[in-house]
């Protein structure tokens, strides 16, 4: 069923375009994806990109341990949407092919470095338990150190909230990306 | 085993205690729990307060939505210390004491209120099973609209976010206040 549809930028008002310009400048081109169903509410979509962008660009969590926690929200909100977006960011950022498919299929994948798996293991734990284990969170700490360890929760979260938007407003994925997580 | 020690707020620096001071005006008037990590990140903390500030005047929902939403979130995420600061907002904000002490049971409410129910409904989805179906997307967009439901996700991801922090770090209930979850 189609659900809720991505606003346009001929439907937004012009305070709307130009807000969706000033975010899509910083995001590929044309407001896309999540975005383009936030825009509804201009003030917090402004808020929420000065935000985002922080996550983004101005925390001390390396690229790539950041990416790791966004590719494992999007595999839990079976975000496809978010998960062909991510996957450019995710391979410049540097982490290898076999952990990309290993979060994708949500089989425990094998780490070569343990911030990779101290960030991965926060992340599942927090989904799928709801509760973080001592051990866990002494890597974590170790891996981040005390701020990168509320930064990554925050980008975790962050992009559980688009994810959220993505799974219930059914935005599609990208045009000619496979479904990740089918089946 | 503890975990990550709460900065009090004469251990800030001055611009950085002006800038929790600020932030906690408007919740509870303490540095303490999340927003005492939150601003180990001060510019993170800044970003977070000025996005989630909105939620207060900017959302075109009712607060007893909103904050349906939010005691949703920390139950999910078995945040004592967010439920013990929410739950009396919730009912504050109108919704019943039965539906409250429902979902902390982890019980199914019943509610005489269309949207509250639809909004019970999302979140139960997709928290439980990070999909929503069609009948509960349908009755969530007629509830609130489709700027509303934008809204309510944000709302939700942002408290979990918060709710994440909390269950990390080890964040506990105050001395004397309630353990809303305890087994």
């Amino acid at each position: 069923m189609a659900r809720m549809p991505l606003m346009r930028p001929a439907e937004m008002s012009d305070s709307q375009r130009a807000l969706a310009e000033a975010i899509a400048g910083k995001r590929s081109g044309v407001i896309r994806g999540p975005w383009a169903q936030l825009i509804r509410n201009e003030k917090l979509t402004a808020l929420a990109s000065a935000y985002g962008d922080y996550l983004r660009d101005g925390t001390s969590v390396p690229k790539r341990l950041a990416m790791i926690a966004v590719l494992a929200t999007a595999r839990h909100w079976k975000a496809e949407y978010m998960w062909a977006a991510q996957q450019a960011r995710a391979k410049e950022a540097g982490l290898p092919e076999p952990l990309i498919e290993a979060i994708r299929t949500g089989a425990r994948p094998r780490f070569e470095d343990a911030k990779d798996e101290a960030v991965y293991t926060l992340v599942t734990e927090l989904y799928r338990n709801q509760a973080i284990g001592d051990a866990t969170y002494a890597a974590a700490e170790k891996a981040l150190g005390q701020v990168g360890v509320v930064e990554l929760l925050n980008i975790a979260g962050f992009y559980t909230t688009l994810a959220m938007v993505i799974s219930a407003t059914g935005v599609p994925t990208i045009d000619g990306a496979k479904p990740a997580f089918a089946g | 085993m503890a975990r990550m020690k709460e900065i009090k707020p004469e251990e800030f620096d001055a611009p950085v205690r002006a800038l929790g001071e600020k932030i906690v005006k408007t919740r509870g008037g303490t540095i303490q729990g999340p927003w005492a990590h939150m601003l180990r990140s001060p510019k993170l903390a800044e970003k977070a307060a000025a996005y989630s500030d909105l939620f207060r005047t900017e959302l075109s929902l009712p607060l007893n939505l909103v904050q349906l939403a939010v005691i949703m979130a920390s139950r999910h995420w078995n945040a004592a210390y967010v439920w013990n600061a929410q739950a009396p907002r919730a009912k504050a904000a109108g919704v019943s004491e039965a539906a409250i002490e429902a979902i902390r049971a982890k019980k199914t409410p019943s509610f005489s209120d269309d949207a509250e129910r639809a909004v019970y409904n999302l979140f139960s989805e997709l928290y439980g099973k990070q999909s929503v179906s069609d009948a509960t997307y349908e009755a969530a967009v007629k509830a609130l609209g489709e700027k509303g439901l934008v809204e309510i996700l944000n709302v939700a991801g942002f408290y979990s976010i918060v709710a994440s922090i909390v269950v990390a770090t080890g964040v506990a209930p105050r001395p004397g206040a309630p353990m809303p979850f305890a087994s």
